[in-house]
C-alpha cells in the first residue's frame, strides 16, 4: 500500500499536524455527536406505534426503491453522457471540442439549485409529480457536465502503448471496447460514486417531485417528530451504500495504492472521425445546445425588461455578495487541510483509516442533521458560542459538509507525488510542514485550485446547513433561492439565478486565465 | 501559485476576523435591536419589519424559512437553541407548531395592547401567543372542468367518488396542511378523522408539493378542484385563471371554514424581550393587518378595528371553524403518526 510509519519530531511539525488531526476531529464530533443524540433519542421513545412506524419495513422499502431508481437512473445518464462527450472532447479530432470542454466546465458550475431554477423554468412543477425517473433523470442531466469533464480526464490518461498494441492485433474497432473503456473503469466507477453520492444526499428535486428518498426523508422525520433519531436512522443506508462502494472501489481499483492511475505524461493518440466529425460535431452542438438554450431563454423571458434586472439585482447583490465571501473562505479552509489529511491517508498507517471513516462518516451525514448538531455543539457561552452568533457558523457548516469531498479530489495529485521526493526532503532536514511547503504542495498547486473552485461552486449552492445556522440578519443566495422556488420561477429567481452563475463563471474564467499563463511559463523555461 | 495562496489566506483571515468582530459586537445583546423567525415569506414580512425599524429606530435581523421545509426548520432550529436562544420573536404563518413550542415550554408570555382587539379564539389566554391576520382553508375550483351544480361545497367532496383522482391537497406533513388536518382530529375526533383521510386516500386524492403547486394545477386544469389556502387561490383569480374559490362546510350542519392565522411568540429567555414585545404589539397592529390584506396574500383582518378588507372574503360572511387550537397541537402527534402510516406508507 505504499504507507510508512512516521515520525514528527519538530516542534513545528507536530503542530501543524496536530491542527490537521485536532480539525478532523473536530468535523468528526459532529457525525458522532448527532449518531449519539439519536440513540439517546431512540432510547427515550417509549411509544411502541412510534417505534415500529420508525423501523416500518414497507416504508423503508418504499424509500429504498426510490432512492435507487433515482440514483439508477441519474447514473446511467450522466454516464452515458459523460463518456459520449468525454471520449469526443479527450480522444477525438472532433471540431469545436474545445467549445465542448468549456461548455461541460460552465455547466459543472452552476449549483444545483441554479440548475433546478433552469431546469423547472421549462417544465412547470407538477408536470414529472411523483415520478422517481423524471427526478434521476434532472439529476443526470446536473451531474452530466461533471461527468463529462471526469471522463475526459480519465481517458486522457490511457495506456498509449497498450492502444498502440491492440491496434495492431485486433483492429482499430476493438480498441475502444477492449482497451480503452476496461482501462476507464476505475474513472467510471469513480464518477458514478460521485454521481450516487450526490444524488442520494440531495433533497432538492426529490422534495419538489415529492419522491420519497432517504434524503428526503430526513427532512420529513423532523417535521413529524421533531426528534433526533429519525433524520438519523433514515441517513444510515447512505452511510452503508457509500461504505460499500468505498471498500469495493479500493478492493477493485486500488485508489489508495502507491501508484495512482491519473497520469498525463503521455498523451493517447488522437483518433481521428474521418467524414463523420462533420455529422458528429452538428450533433454535439445540437445537444449542448437543447440543454442549455430553452431554459436560459425560457429563463431571460421571465426578466421581462433590462431596468427589472438591474433594479433586481441591486436588491441581491448583499446576498450574494456574502454568499461569495463565505464561500470564498469554506473552499479555502478545506483545502487547506484537506492536502494533508490526503496526506495522512494515504502515507500513514495510522491515519488512514481514520481518515477514510472519517469520510465516509461525514458524506453520508444529511445537511439537516450536521446542522442541528452544529448548533447543538456551538450554541453555548464563551467562544463558542460568538461562533455561532457570526457568520463564522455557516463556514464551520461548509467545512462539515465538504472536507471529506476535497480529501477525496485532492487525494489523486497527493498520490502523483513520489515517495522518494517526500524521503529525499526528510533526509535533507525537512520537518513535516517543510515538507508539506516544499514537497506536496507546489506539487499539487494547480489542482488544488481546481479544487478550491469546486469547494467553492459547492459551499456557494449549499442549502441545508446555511438556512439553520445563517445568523439573523445573514441570508445566503441559495437559501434565498431555496425559498423563492417553491412559488415558481419569477423575475427575483430568474435573475437570481442568472447572477449566481455569474458569480461562480467569473472565477472559472480567471482560473482558466492563469492557468494558461502559468502553462505558457512552465512551457517557455522547459 | 503561491502567491495566489497567500492571497487566498489573507482575504480568509480579513473574513474570519470580520465575523469574529461581529461576533465581539453581537455578545452583548445591543438594546436597540430585536432578531425574528419568521416564516411568513419574505416578500410580505420585509416591507413591514422595515416599516418597524423606521417607526421604532429598532433593528431588525430578520432569519427567513425556506418554503420546502416551511416552519419545520425553525421551529427545530428554536429547539435546538432552547438553552441560549437567539431569537427573540418567532412570527409563524400558522398556528400549530407555535403551540408546540408553547407545550415545550420555549415561550414566555408577554400581554401587548394590541391583543385586546383580536377575538380570544385567536389569542392565548396567558399571552403566550398572539394570533392576527389569517388564511383561510378554501377549496379552488376549475371552472372549466368543474359545472356550477356540481361545485364542491365540503371538505368531504374529496373523497366523493365521482372526483377520483382528479382533487387534491398538499403532503399534509408542513404547514397548513399539517395544520387543518390537526385540526380535523380535534374537532371530529381521531375516529372519523382517520376515516375522512382515509377516505382521501382510497378516492386517490393527489398529493402535490405545496399549496401553491395545488392551486397551479388546478388553474392549468390538471385537477378539477383542490385543497389550499387563500393566498394561494386568490394569485389565480387575480391572474385571470378559470378558478373559483369556495368557502367549504359553509352551512348550519357543516363544520365550517378553517381559519389560520399567523402567530406572534416571545421566546423564553430571549437576549431582547422589550424589543420584542414592542414588535409584537407593532405587528398586532391595524396597519399590519391592513397592509397584508391588501397585498398580495390578501390574508384575512382580525383586529376588531382593522378597516381594511381582504379581497379573498369578509370575516363577517363567513362561518368559521370552531377549533380548539390547543387541542389540535395535542392531537398533532396522532395525526402524525396517522399521517405517517397512511400516506408515507404504500
Amino acid at each position: 500500500m505504499g504507507s510508512y510509519h512516521v515520525s514528527i519530531r519538530d516542534l513545528s511539525g507536530r503542530i501543524a499536524a496536530g491542527l490537521h488531526f485536532l480539525v478532523l476531529v473536530a468535523v468528526v464530533a459532529v457525525p458522532l455527536y448527532a449518531i449519539a443524540h439519536a440513540l439517546f433519542a431512540l432510547l427515550d421513545i417509549s411509544d411502541s406505534a412510534q417505534l415500529n412506524a420508525l423501523f416500518d419495513l414497507r416504508r423503508w422499502l418504499t424509500l429504498l426503491t426510490n432512492t435507487l431508481i433515482v440514483c439508477g437512473i441519474a447514473l446511467l445518464t450522466a454516464t452515458v453522457l459523460g463518456m459520449v462527450f468525454g471520449f469526443l472532447v479527450a480522444r477525438t479530432d472532433l471540431p469545436g471540442r474545445t467549445l465542448v470542454a468549456v461548455a461541460a466546465i460552465l455547466g459543472a458550475c452552476v449549483p444545483v439549485y441554479v440548475s433546478v431554477v433552469f431546469i423547472f423554468a421549462l417544465v412547470p412543477l407538477w408536470q414529472y409529480a411523483h415520478s422517481a425517473v423524471a427526478c434521476g433523470v434532472m439529476h443526470g442531466l446536473i451531474c452530466a457536465p461533471l461527468a463529462v469533464i471526469v471522463l475526459a480526464a480519465v481517458f486522457r490518461c490511457a495506456d498509449r502503448d497498450l492502444e498502440d498494441q491492440a491496434r495492431l492485433d485486433a483492429g482499430e474497432g476493438s480498441v475502444l471496447l477492449r482497451v480503452m473503456i476496461p482501462q476507464a473503469g476505475w474513472g467510471i466507477a469513480t464518477i458514478g460514486m460521485i454521481v450516487v453520492l450526490l444524488v442520494a444526499t440531495d433533497h432538492s428535486i426529490a422534495d419538489i417531485l415529492i419522491v420519497r428518498t432517504f434524503a428526503e426523508e430526513v427532512y420529513t422525520q423532523y417535521a413529524l417528530h421533531g426528534s433526533a433519531a429519525g433524520p438519523v436512522i433514515a441517513s444510515v443506508p447512505v452511510l452503508v451504500l457509500l461504505a460499500v462502494m468505498l471498500v469495493a472501489m479500493q478492493v477493485r481499483y486500488r485508489l489508495l495504492g502507491e501508484h495512482s492511475p491519473w497520469h498525463f505524461d503521455t498523451p493517447p493518440r488522437t483518433i481521428s472521425l474521418g467524414r463523420w466529425r462533420w455529422v458528429v460535431a452538428p450533433l454535439c452542438l445540437i445537444v449542448i445546445l437543447a440543454l442549455l438554450g430553452p431554459p436560459a431563454v425560457s429563463l431571460l423571458r421571465r426578466i421581462e425588461s433590462f431596468q427589472q434586472f438591474v433594479t433586481t439585482a441591486g436588491n441581491l447583490q448583499t446576498e450574494l455578495l456574502r454568499s461569495a465571501l463565505g464561500a470564498a473562505a469554506g473552499a479555502t479552509i478545506v483545502v487547506l487541510f484537506a492536502v494533508g489529511l490526503a496526506w495522512g491517508a494515504l502515507r500513514t498507517r495510522r491515519l488512514r483509516w481514520f481518515v477514510c471513516a472519517a469520510v465516509v462518516l461525514l458524506l453520508a451525514l444529511p445537511a439537516p442533521v450536521a446542522g442541528i448538531s452544529l448548533i447543538d455543539l456551538l450554541n453555548r457561552p464563551g467562544l463558542a458560542g460568538r461562533l455561532y452568533d457570526s457568520p463564522v457558523s455557516i463556514v464551520l457548516g461548509y467545512v462539515v459538509r465538504f472536507l471529506p469531498f476535497g480529501i477525496l479530489l485532492l487525494l489523486p495529485a497527493v498520490q502523483r507525488v513520489p515517495v522518494e521526493n517526500e524521503l529525499a526532503a526528510r533526509v535533507d532536514g525537512c520537518n513535516w510542514l517543510d515538507v508539506q511547503r516544499h514537497v506536496y504542495w507546489p506539487a499539487v498547486a494547480t489542482h488544488a485550485v481546481v479544487v478550491w473552485l469546486i469547494m467553492l461552486i459547492l459551499c456557494f449552492g449549499e442549502v441545508g446547513t446555511t438556512i439553520l445556522l445563517a445568523p439573523p440578519g445573514w441570508p445566503t443566495a441559495a437559501v434565498r433561492a431555496a425559498t423563492l422556488i417553491h412559488f415558481g420561477v419569477y423575475r427575483d429567481l430568474a435573475v437570481l439565478a442568472l447572477l449566481s452563475v455569474a458569480y461562480i463563471v467569473v472565477p472559472w474564467l480567471l482560473l482558466l486565465w492563469l492557468l494558461r499563463r502559468a502553462l505558457s511559463v512552465i512551457r517557455q523555461s522547459t | 501559485m503561491t502567491q495566489w495562496a497567500r492571497v487566498l489566506i489573507v482575504t480568509l483571515l480579513a473574513f474570519l476576523s470580520g465575523c469574529e468582530r461581529q461576533a465581539l459586537q453581537q455578545t452583548e445583546p445591543a438594546p436597540d435591536e430585536v432578531v425574528v423567525y419568521t416564516a411568513l415569506d419574505r416578500q410580505f414580512s420585509e416591507p413591514i419589519l422595515a416599516d418597524f425599524t423606521a417607526q421604532t429606530g429598532i433593528k431588525v435581523r430578520p432569519v427567513y424559512d425556506t418554503e420546502s421545509t416551511k416552519t419545520v426548520g425553525l421551529v427545530n432550529r428554536i429547539r435546538a437553541e432552547a438553552d441560549r436562544p437567539r431569537c427573540d420573536v418567532f412570527w409563524n404563518n400558522e398556528i400549530l407548531n407555535t403551540l408546540r413550542l408553547k407545550n415545550e415550554g420555549l415561550l414566555q408570555p408577554c400581554q401587548p395592547a394590541q391583543a385586546e382587539n383580536y377575538p380570544t379564539r385567536y389569542r392565548d389566554a396567558g399571552g403566550y401567543w398572539h394570533g392576527f391576520a389569517a388564511r383561510a382553508r378554501v377549496i379552488i375550483v376549475n371552472t372549466d372542468l368543474v359545472r356550477p351544480d356540481e361545485m364542491p361545497t365540503s371538505v368531504n367532496d374529496l373523497a366523493a367518488s365521482k372526483w377520483k383522482s382528479r382533487a387534491g391537497i398538499a403532503k399534509p406533513l408542513f404547514g397548513t396542511t399539517a395544520s387543518h388536518v390537526a385540526c380535523l382530529f380535534a374537532l371530529l375526533g381521531q375516529e372519523k378523522a382517520r376515516e375522512l383521510l382515509h377516505s382521501f386516500k382510497q378516492n386517490d386524492v393527489q398529493i402535490v408539493a405545496g399549496n401553491k403547486t395545488c392551486a397551479e394545477m388546478v388553474a392549468a386544469g390538471r385537477l378539477a378542484f383542490g385543497l389550499t389556502d387563500t393566498d394561494d387561490a386568490i394569485i389565480e383569480v387575480e391572474a385571470g385563471k378559470p378558478v373559483a374559490i369556495v368557502f367549504p362546510d359553509g352551512s348550519d350542519d357543516q363544520m365550517g371554514t378553517l381559519l389560520l392565522p399567523n402567530t406572534l411568540a416571545l421566546i423564553r429567555n430571549c437576549p431582547h424581550p422589550e424589543a420584542g414585545k414592542r414588535l409584537i404589539n407593532y405587528l398586532l397592529s391595524p396597519e399590519v393587518e391592513a397592509s397584508l390584506a391588501k397585498g398580495p396574500s390578501a390574508q384575512i383582518p382580525l383586529h376588531g378595528k382593522t378597516a381594511t378588507r381582504s379581497r379573498a372574503c369578509d370575516l363577517a360572511d363567513l362561518r368559521q371553524m370552531e377549533v380548539n387550537f390547543a387541542h389540535a397541537a395535542e392531537a398533532f402527534s396522532n395525526a402524525a403518526k396517522f399521517i405517517e402510516n397512511e400516506f408515507l406508507t404504500p
